[in-house]
C-alpha cells in the first residue's frame, strides 16, 4: 500500500512534469456550449469565461466585443463606415433572407467562491462607444464588477447569450446551408496594464467594430462544444476531441483549442473533406485539413500545396508553427464574403473558381496570405484596429516573399499569354502608383486613415517598404530581425516601437555605422511619415581631357523621402564602380576622371529602395536601344489593326 | 460547298481589291505606328529598363511607365477607337465596290470602277448598318436579359459551375445570334444590290428568311470564316511564342507576319461577302424588275459578265435616273 501511494505520487509527478507549459499567458479562457439552429440561423449559448487580471490595478469593470451586433441595423458603427460593403461583397438587402444579424446576452452572473452564490451582473450592462460616441453602436459592452477585482486574482462569468447570425457579405454568417461563424460569442476585451504597447496606465483596449479593422484578444483556452445538425460537416479552430450523436436528430461536438487568440468554426452538410500533411525538417507534422465545395474537390491541392509551402517558408525563416493541425475552408461562392479570413488554426480560402487556370495563382495567394496571419495575428497578437500594419502589412511582405519564391520571381500571381507579374510587383504597384502615394502614413487606427486607403497603407505601403528595408539591411539581417522580433513577442502584444528597437538592436550590430546609430530616420518617413521616394538619374556625360575622360553623372531626388542611394557607374571598358549617396539633398552631381569613358550608370541599381515610385527613370545610357519602342508600338499597331477588322464584319 | 468555294476563286481574282483594302488598313495604322513609336520611344528616353521589355512582359517597367505616360498611351488607345469606327464606316464604303467586282468578274479591276461601285451603294448600306446594329443590339440585349433573369433566379439554388454554364451558354447563344444577324446583313447587301432596293429593313426581312431557310449554306460558311480568323489570331500567339520580338530583326520578322495576318483576315471578310453573293445568285432567281446598280464612268459599253455568273440587272442609267 506505501508502495502504492509512492507510485500514485510518481505518476502524478511524472504525468504533471510531462505536462507542457503553457505557450502564452493564456488570461481569457472560454467554455462555450453552443446551437445551430440552421433553418433560423441562430445560435444559442451558454459561456463560461475565467479572465486573469495580470496586471498590478484593480479592476472595476470588464469590457466585451459583441461582434455580430456590427450587422444588427444600418446604424452601426460598421454599417455606417462601410454602407454594408466589404471587399467588393455587398448585404444583400433585398434577399428573402433576413440579411441582419445580432447578439445579445441574457444574463451574466459572476460566479461566487465557495459557498458565496453567484451575483447577476446583467442590470449593470452598459453599451459604450468608446471610439465614435454613436449611441446606436452595440458593439462593445461595459460590465461594471461590485466588487473590483485584485492583481493576480481570477473571475469567472457565466454568460447566457443569443445570436442571430448575418446573411454573409463581411466575413462572418450563413448563405443558404453554409454557415461560417465568426466573431461570434461575447469575447471580453484586452485590459493593457501600464507599459504594455502605448498604455501609460492600465486600460481597456476594446475598440468598436469598424468597417476596416480586424481584431485584438488576449490568449486563452477554448473548450467548445457545437451542437448541430447529423448531417452537417464542421470545421474549427483547434482539434475536435470528442463526438457524440443525440437523440433529437443532432449532435455535439467537442473542440479544444490551446494558447489561441479566437475561436471559429464553419458548418456545412456539402463540404468534401481532403486530408493531408506536412513534416517539417526537426520532425513536426500539421495535419491539413481542407474542406472544400464538391465542385472545387480538384483544386484543393492548389490550396494544400501551397499551405504547405507557406509552412515550409515561415518555420524555416520564421519560426515554428506550433500547432498540430490547420484547417482551410473553402467558401461557396454565394458565400464568398467569408473568403480570405484568418482565425487562429483555421483559414477561409478565397479566389476559389471551377475553371480558374494554374497560372492564375489567386488561391495560392489567398491561402498563402491567410496562412502567413497564423504568424502576424494569432502568434504575435498586435493590435488589429491600432496598428493593422503589423499584421497585414508584415503578412503581404511576407507573402510576396513566399509567393514569389514558391512561384517565380517575375510570374508568381499571373503568367498568361506572355502577362506576367509577381507578388512583390503587385504590391508595390498598389501602393507607388495611387494617385496620392504620400496619402497618409501606415502608422494609425484603421478607421481614422484617410478615405479609401485603408489596403492601400497597411497592407501595400507597408509591404513595400518592408522589402525596402529588407534591401538596405540585406536579407539574411531581414530574417534575423524578423526572427527576433518573432522569438521575443510571440505570445504577447507587440507595437511599432517594439518592432523598431528590434531593427535599432541588430542593424548597427551587424552593419556597423552604415545607416546611423539607429533606423529612426527610415521609420519616420515610411511608417509615421508620408514621404514618396523618387530618385532619377538625369545624366551621363563625358568630355576628353586630354589621355582622360571628365565624366559627370547627375542623380535627382525627385520625392521628398530621403533614403541612400548607391550609383553604379559602368565605363566603356567594362570596369564599374559603386558610389554611395546619403540622398538627402535634391541633387547628386557624380564627376569621375578616368581613361575610358562612362557608358551608362544606374542608381540603386540592386532595387534596394523598392518604394521609389519609378524605377524606370533610374538609369541613364549614352547608347539607347529603340527596339522595345519598336516592339510595342508594331504590337499595338496589330492590336487595333484586328480590331478594326472585328468592326469590318459589322459592314 | 460548291459557292463557297466559288466565291473564293472570286475573291482569289480580285486579289488587287483586297490589297487595296489591306494598303487602306495599313496606311491608316500608321496613324498608330508612328505616335507609338515616338511616345514609347521619349518615355524610355535614355533609361535602361526598357530593354527589360526585350527579354518579355515586365510588370514593373510596365507599370511604372503607365503611371508616367499612361495619358499619353491612352491617348493613342482613343486614336485606335476612332480609327475601328472609320474603318468600319470605309468598310460599309468598300462593299459596294467589291459586290460590283463580284458581279463582273471577268471585266479588269479598274479603281475608277469600284470607287464609282462604293459610292453608289454607300447611302443604302449605311441605312442597312443601322438595321443591323439596331436587330443585333436589340437581340444581344434579349439574350443578355434572359441569361441575366436565368442566372438571377437560379442563383440561390445552383452550383458555381451550373451558374457559370448558364453565363456561357447566355454568351455563346449571344454571339451566335449577333453573328447571325452580321451574316443576315451581308446576304441584305447582296439582295439591296441585286434588286436595287432601298429598303434596308424590307432587304434585311428577305434576307432573314432566306439565311434561315439555307443555314446550312449561308450562315454554315459564314461561321467557318469567322473560325478561321479567330484561329489566325491564335496562330499569331503561336509564332509570337516561338521567335519573340528580342530585337529589330525579330520585330521585323513578326512585323511581317503581323500584317500577313491582317491581310489575310481582310481576304476573309471579302470572302465572306463573296460567299453571300454566289449563295444568292443560285439560289434566289433574278427579279423581273429592271434595276439600277450602276454608273460606268468609262464611255465604252459594259462587257458581258461569265456565263456561270449572269448579271441579274444589266441596264445601265445616267445618274439622273
Amino acid at each position: 500500500m506505501k508502495h502504492l501511494s509512492l507510485l500514485a505520487f510518481l505518476t502524478t509527478l511524472t504525468s504533471f512534469a510531462q505536462q507542457p507549459a503553457p505557450l502564452s499567458p493564456r488570461i481569457a479562457n472560454y467554455k462555450i456550449d453552443v446551437t445551430l439552429d440552421t433553418d433560423r440561423k441562430t445560435l444559442a449559448g451558454r459561456e463560461t469565461l475565467t479572465w486573469r487580471n495580470t496586471s498590478t490595478d484593480l479592476i472595476r469593470e470588464l469590457q466585451f466585443h459583441l461582434y455580430l451586433n456590427a450587422f444588427r441595423d444600418e446604424k452601426s458603427t460598421f454599417m455606417r463606415e462601410s454602407g454594408g460593403e466589404l471587399r467588393g461583397e455587398e448585404i444583400d438587402r433585398s434577399g428573402k433572407d433576413d440579411p441582419y444579424g445580432s447578439i445579445d446576452i441574457v444574463s451574466i452572473n459572476q460566479r461566487g467562491q465557495t459557498a458565496v452564490p453567484s451575483e447577476s451582473l446583467t442590470r449593470q450592462l452598459r453599451f459604450i462607444q468608446p471610439d465614435d460616441r454613436n449611441r446606436n453602436d452595440r458593439t462593445v459592452v461595459r460590465v461594471p464588477l461590485t466588487k473590483p477585482l485584485a492583481p493576480g486574482e481570477t473571475i469567472t462569468l457565466d454568460i447566457v447569450f443569443k445570436a442571430k447570425l448575418p446573411k454573409i457579405f463581411a466575413r462572418t454568417g450563413f448563405s443558404r446551408d453554409y454557415f461560417l461563424v465568426g466573431q461570434w460569442f461575447p469575447k471580453v476585451g484586452v485590459y493593457e496594464p501600464k507599459g504594455e504597447r502605448y498604455a501609460k496606465q492600465g486600460q481597456w483596449n476594446c475598440h468598436q467594430f469598424h468597417a476596416n479593422s480586424e481584431f485584438y484578444a488576449d490568449y486563452g483556452v477554448y473548450d467548445v462544444n457545437v451542437t448541430l445538425p447529423l448531417n452537417y460537416l464542421t470545421g474549427a479552430t483547434g482539434l475536435l476531441t470528442q463526438e457524440k450523436n443525440n437523440a433529437n436528430g443532432t449532435k455535439t461536438q467537442h473542440w479544444h483549442a490551446d494558447d489561441v487568440v479566437d475561436f471559429a468554426w464553419t458548418a456545412s452538410p456539402r463540404f468534401q473533406v481532403v486530408n493531408d500533411q506536412w513534416k517539417s525538417p526537426t520532425g513536426h507534422t500539421v495535419r491539413i485539413r481542407a474542406l472544400m465545395q464538391p465542385e472545387h474537390g480538384h483544386q484543393a491541392v492548389r490550396n494544400i500545396s501551397s499551405a504547405k509551402a507557406a509552412l515550409a517558408y515561415f518555420d524555416k525563416h520564421m519560426g515554428q508553427y506550433p500547432f498540430p493541425n490547420l484547417t482551410i475552408v473553402d467558401p461557396p461562392f454565394h458565400g464568398a464574403g467569408s473568403g480570405g479570413m484568418e482565425y487562429p488554426t483555421f483559414i477561409t480560402a478565397g479566389e476559389t473558381v471551377s475553371f480558374l487556370p494554374n497560372s492564375i495563382r489567386l488561391p495560392e495567394l489567398v491561402t498563402i496570405h491567410e496562412f502567413g496571419h497564423q504568424y502576424f495575428m494569432q502568434l504575435l497578437a498586435s493590435n488589429e484596429f491600432e496598428e493593422a500594419w503589423l499584421d497585414e502589412g508584415f503578412n503581404q511582405y511576407y507573402e510576396g516573399r513566399v509567393v514569389d519564391e514558391t512561384y517565380g520571381s517575375h510570374s508568381s500571381v499571373i503568367d498568361l499569354f506572355g502577362y506576367r507579374m509577381s507578388d512583390s510587383e503587385f504590391a508595390r504597384d498598389s501602393y507607388v502608383h495611387v494617385i496620392n502615394p504620400g496619402s497618409g502614413p501606415s502608422f494609425g487606427n484603421t478607421w481614422q486613415l484617410p478615405d479609401g486607403q485603408y489596403g492601400t497603407l497597411t497592407y501595400m505601403k507597408t509591404a513595400t517598404w518592408l522589402r525596402t528595408l529588407d534591401g538596405l539591411v540585406g536579407r539574411p539581417v531581414m530574417d534575423e530581425i524578423m526572427q527576433t522580433y518573432f522569438i521575443r513577442w510571440r505570445w504577447k502584444h507587440p507595437c511599432a516601437t517594439d518592432f523598431i528597437a528590434i531593427v535599432n538592436e541588430i542593424v548597427p550590430k551587424r552593419l556597423g555605422n552604415r545607416y546611423g546609430p539607429d533606423m529612426n530616420w527610415f521609420f519616420a518617413q515610411v511608417l509615421y511619415g508620408d514621404q514618396v521616394c523618387d530618385y532619377a538619374l538625369t545624366s551621363v556625360s563625358n568630355k576628353k581631357e586630354g589621355t582622360k575622360y571628365e565624366s559627370t553623372i547627375r542623380v535627382d531626388r525627385l520625392g521628398d523621402m530621403k533614403l541612400p542611394v548607391e550609383v553604379l557607374v559602368h565605363f566603356d571598358n567594362g570596369r564599374e564602380k559603386l558610389i554611395r549617396w546619403d540622398g538627402q539633398s535634391g541633387m547628386k552631381t557624380i564627376k569621375l576622371s578616368q581613361s575610358a569613358r562612362v557608358l551608362w550608370a544606374k542608381a540603386d541599381p540592386a532595387q534596394k529602395l523598392y518604394v521609389d515610385k519609378n524605377l524606370n527613370n533610374n538609369s541613364f545610357t549614352l547608347e539607347p536601344t529603340s527596339a522595345p519602342a519598336g516592339r510595342y508600338a508594331v504590337k499595338l499597331m496589330f492590336w487595333i489593326q484586328n480590331l478594326m477588322q472585328w468592326l469590318a464584319w459589322l459592314a | 460547298m460548291k459557292n463557297f468555294l466559288r466565291a473564293f476563286t472570286l475573291t482569289r481574282q480580285s486579289a488587287r481589291i483586297v490589297l487595296w483594302i489591306y494598303g487602306t488598313n495599313a496606311l491608316l495604322s500608321l496613324l498608330i505606328l508612328l505616335p507609338a513609336y515616338a511616345t514609347l520611344g521619349a518615355g524610355a528616353g535614355h533609361s535602361m529598363a526598357f530593354t527589360r521589355l526585350l527579354d518579355g512582359f515586365d510588370y514593373t517597367v510596365y507599370s511604372d511607365f503607365m503611371a508616367k505616360s499612361g495619358v499619353a498611351v491612352d491617348a493613342l488607345l482613343s486614336v485606335g477607337r476612332w480609327l475601328s469606327i472609320l474603318w468600319l464606316v470605309l468598310n460599309v464604303f468598300l462593299a459596294g465596290g467589291i459586290l460590283l467586282r463580284f458581279a463582273q468578274p471577268g471585266e479588269p479591276i479598274r479603281a475608277s470602277t469600284f470607287l464609282a461601285g462604293c459610292a453608289q451603294y454607300f447611302s443604302r448600306f449605311a441605312g442597312l448598318l443601322g438595321v443591323v446594329m439596331l436587330f443585333s443590339g436589340l437581340l444581344f440585349f434579349i439574350v443578355l436579359l434572359v441569361g441575366t433573369l436565368a442566372g438571377a433566379a437560379l442563383y440561390n439554388t445552383v452550383t458555381e459551375q451550373e451558374l457559370f454554364y448558364v453565363g456561357i451558354v447566355t454568351l455563346i447563344v449571344g454571339v451566335l445570334v449577333g453573328a447571325l444577324v452580321f451574316c443576315i446583313g451581308d446576304y441584305a447587301k447582296v439582295l439591296q444590290f441585286r434588286q436595287d432596293d432601298h429598303n434596308p429593313f424590307r432587304a434585311f426581312g428577305r434576307a432573314g428568311r432566306f439565311v434561315l431557310a439555307h443555314p446550312g449554306q449561308t450562315f454554315g460558311p459564314y461561321l467557318l470564316l469567322i473560325a478561321i480568323g479567330t484561329a489566325s489570331f491564335g496562330l499569331y500567339f503561336l509564332i509570337d511564342d516561338l521567335i519573340g520580338m528580342h530585337n529589330w530583326p525579330t520585330i521585323i520578322i513578326l512585323f511581317v507576319v503581323q500584317q500577313g495576318l491582317i491581310a489575310a483576315r481582310i481576304f476573309l471578310k471579302v470572302w465572306s461577302l463573296g460567299t453571300a453573293y454566289t449563295v444568292s445568285t443560285a439560289l434566289i432567281p433574278p427579279t423581273t424588275r429592271q434595276t439600277a446598280i450602276f454608273v460606268d464612268p468609262s464611255p465604252e459599253p459594259m462587257a458581258p459578265t461569265e456565263p456561270v455568273e449572269p448579271p441579274t440587272n444589266p441596264t445601265v442609267h445616267s445618274p439622273g435616273e
